[in-house]
């Protein structure tokens, strides 16, 4: 028996080994950045502006132009809810200052559905949080999870073998498809997909009624608190959305309109905190060459929407 | 507790280290407690069906041994039928049988709600009651004598690696080797490591890889067309196949570490030539189990060629249904059924033609094929279901290339490097039957230079390791059964 178990001590060590220097070798290789959790390794002191947010506010921000003069930073991850966003801010709230102008983008969907924690792809869209939080801060925490996070070419799968001769090693790192223009033929399709997921799937209840997400409302609640204590300055924005978007939503969403104000504006009389929609701007309604797809902007729209904010609220704010 | 979770990683080795610790008159103790702890993982109240089926088929073996008068023995018999069946046909099939007696007295504008009971199917139960049941057949007949001991007898009943999925043991088998004496066989326990990271590679490479794009096809059962039905039915043949076949490695293997011999239960059987053959290299331990106690006191073949046919089909259906309380499950054991009597009334032709090198591998392309469309029946939900995916399959091939592309696309395959990394694992899982159909490959391997074997079960292993899908683990396809 002594020789058995040697022999699989022998084998455990040898594949161990193996899978260490792969692993070494893949995150060495391996320059893509799917997730955009890469800039949480350089998350500047004394922001200055920056935002917070799911995919709308990753795509709904662009600081180039203003990174010179002010110190600027993106929070936001595809998907993201409130909830991550305020353990987020939790985390590093010492590089806010006093008088730091933090967006929260206000999705649609943000106050809405199910817990994300019941969502089928929760604990694959979790994995990215392992990388920069802390564990008291990531939901459904465990070390399993945590150790396979560090080995990120246990999950690469059938594109191991191709990110090991560095096929991936000049991938584009910036935004997937932020320049890209909303291809008019198909946004009605898109729009149709986006707005069964995002007021739809998960967000009624068995007689339909909408299901308010009370953990995202308090998570709200306790970006503001932060943002007080800190000194800095909160406000709530909805980006442009397309206004094949909107009119679907107006038409084929029962109620939507009157559920959506009556959560934000009894946060804003609890709390006072300002709330800019700019989700039927005119200035975007009709443009579709602002959008990558039906509500979300492309690198254009999200330069004029970021020159728009700092225009309108920012500077004034600071005069 | 799945055999591919974290729990099992440590569970095994700290059993497999006590076993070999324990003295040899105490390890059938400790495979009980063991095997108990095992299966209380999964729900710990249920323990005690498993308890009241030993219990019951334990006492009537006993009571069968004890009283020599026909009568009392076929009551004793009969009601432990009864009792370890009924036990199975509430937990399984109240419902369904519910269901259809409603469905069909509301025919007749009865209007009718069925009964229905808010239960949790125990994991393994039809394979444990299978096993009780053939213990207890088995010494009715005098094939073997009733085991006194209860704590050995509930060790074989409960014996962890092959509790929830099988193989279904027979006791002439699996007992004996429950009371004999063990020592450690080096080369056994090796050869265990080694099936059992076969049956991880088929598992949690191969079968969890290709349920994702199953599950895309059959989540949207009722509308979607084309191309992706052929791809998710032979994506599913194989899933099936990795699945439950890589369990049954994995349970064997475990075996072999304390000494066990498991019977093989998968025999490379999308390589068979006849329904028959593969019947005979699929999910031997069940296929076995029906032959016994179902199709040869029917009068098996010992019969008219009307009646064989009877037989036969009776048992494919009960098969069916041992298989799940649905339809469909029915309709595929008819299926089979049908199959094997129609190649029995051209037996003579058939074979003639399979004896020709091109007639064996059109046969085995055409058994593989025709196993594919009846597990059509075995994953669609409902009849209604598996109808729209057969007379879908074919929609929009007129177009050849836009029904390959948008089949594809549907199932996600859009990628080369998917594509092609799918291929590979199918060529060497094939490769693998194909050297494995009339042979033992691990043996085959064994006898090669030390060399060879590393590298080969060190990329065995590595492919394990890198290729496993790494989510919360999968459930085995069977342990709805």
């Amino acid at each position: 028996m002594r020789k058995f178990i040697k022999l699989l001590s022998v084998y455990v060590c040898i594949l161990a080994l193996i899978v260490l220097f792969v692993n070494c070798w893949y995150i060495a290789l391996d320059h893509r950045d799917p997730n955009n959790t890469n800039k949480f390794n350089n998350v500047p002191d004394h922001i200055q502006i920056c935002n917070f947010g799911s995919s709308h506010g990753l795509y709904g921000f662009n600081y180039e132009g203003y990174e010179d003069t002010y110190t600027c930073f993106n929070f936001a991850l595809n998907s993201q809810t409130l909830s991550y966003d305020a353990r987020i801010l939790e985390y590093y709230q010492e590089h806010l200052q006093e008088g730091t102008i933090v967006f929260v983008t206000i999705s649609y969907n943000s106050f809405f559905g199910i817990p994300e924690t019941e969502y089928a792809d929760f604990e694959t869209k979790n994995m990215r949080y392992y990388s920069f939080l802390p564990a008291n801060l990531i939901k459904n925490y465990n070390i399993k999870a945590d150790i396979l996070s560090k080995f990120p070419s246990l999950y690469a799968y059938e594109t191991l073998p191709l990110a090991l001769i560095g096929h991936y090693v000049n991938a584009d790192t910036s935004l997937s498809g932020w320049e890209a223009v909303a291809d008019e033929y198909h946004l009605p399709d898109n729009t149709t997909y986006a707005i069964k997921n995002h007021l739809i799937t998960g967000k009624l209840d068995e007689n339909g009624k909408r299901i308010i997400n009370q953990e995202e409302i308090d998570a709200l609640y306790d970006i503001l608190e932060i943002c007080e204590s800190k000194g800095a300055v909160p406000i709530l924005v909805t980006p442009p959305f397309s206004l094949v978007y909107n009119n679907l939503i107006d038409m084929r969403v029962k109620d939507f309109a009157a559920d959506f104000e009556a959560v934000i504006n009894s946060i804003i009389s609890d709390t006072g905190v300002t709330y800019y929609n700019y989700a039927k701007d005119i200035r975007f309604n009709k443009d579709f060459t602002y959008f990558r797809d039906t509500d979300h902007l492309n690198k254009m729209g999200a330069e004029l929407f970021t020159n728009i904010l700092m225009e309108e609220i920012v500077y004034p704010m600071w005069e | 507790m799945l055999f591919n979770s974290i729990d099992f990683l440590i569970f095994l080795p700290i059993v497999f280290i006590l076993y070999w610790a324990f003295p040899h008159k105490y390890r059938w103790a400790l495979i009980l407690i063991s095997s108990y702890y095992f299966y209380m993982s999964w729900n710990a109240k249920y323990m005690i069906l498993i308890l009241f089926t030993t219990f019951i088929s334990y006492t009537a073996a006993l009571l069968i041994e004890k009283f020599e008068d026909r009568t009392i023995r076929k009551l004793i018999i009969t009601a432990t039928l009864i009792l370890c069946l009924g036990v199975l046909f509430f937990f399984k099939y109240f419902n369904f049988v519910s269901s259809s007696v409603t469905d069909f007295l509301n025919l007749f504008t009865l209007q009718l709600h069925p009964v229905t009971l808010n239960l949790i199917l125990p994991v393994g139960i039809s394979f444990y009651t299978f096993q009780t049941l053939s213990y207890v057949i088995d010494v009715y007949r005098g094939d073997i004598k009733a085991e006194r001991h209860f704590g050995i007898y509930a060790a074989f009943i409960s014996f962890f690696p092959q509790l929830v999925a099988g193989p279904i043991e027979r006791s002439r088998h699996l007992l004996p080797q429950i009371k004999a004496v063990h020592r450690f066989d080096y080369d056994k326990a090796v050869y265990g490591t080694k099936i059992m990271l076969w049956g991880y590679f088929k598992k949690i490479v191969i079968a969890d890889m290709l349920a994702a794009y199953v599950d895309v096809a059959y989540v949207n059962q009722k509308t979607n067309t084309g191309f992706m039905w052929i791809l998710a039915t032979f994506f599913f043949t194989l899933q099936i196949y990795c699945d439950f076949s890589g369990y049954s490695d994995i349970a064997i293997g475990t075996a072999k570490l304390l000494d066990i011999d498991l019977m093989t239960n998968f025999k490379s059987p999308y390589f068979a030539s006849s329904i028959q053959e593969f019947w005979r290299r699929w999910h031997i331990s069940l296929s076995t189990w029906f032959k016994d106690y179902v199709y040869i006191p029917l009068g098996g073949n010992r019969c008219s060629k009307v009646r064989r046919s009877f037989n036969l089909l009776v048992t494919f259906l009960v098969s069916g249904l041992w298989h799940g309380a649905n339809w469909t499950y029915v309709i595929w054991g008819a299926v089979h059924g049908i199959a094997q009597i129609i190649e029995s009334v051209f037996a003579k032709s058939l074979k003639a033609f399979r004896a020709h090198k091109i007639g064996n591998i059109l046969s085995t392309i055409f058994v593989f094929l025709f196993c594919s469309f009846a597990w059509i029946f075995f994953r669609a939900e409902t009849l209604t279901d598996a109808v729209h995916i057969i007379s879908h399959m074919f929609t929009g091939i007129g177009n050849f290339s836009a029904y390959i592309e948008t089949g594809l696309i549907a199932l996600g395959l859009n990628d080369t490097a998917a594509l092609a990394y799918i291929l590979g694992l199918v060529f060497l899982l094939m490769l693998y039957d194909y050297l494995n159909k009339d042979n033992d490959l691990i043996l085959t391997v064994t006898q090669k230079h030390p060399a060879f074997q590393w590298c080969f079960y060190t990329a065995l292993g590595l492919f394990v390791v890198f290729f496993a899908q790494k989510g919360v683990a999968a459930e085995f396809v069977y342990f709805q059964f």
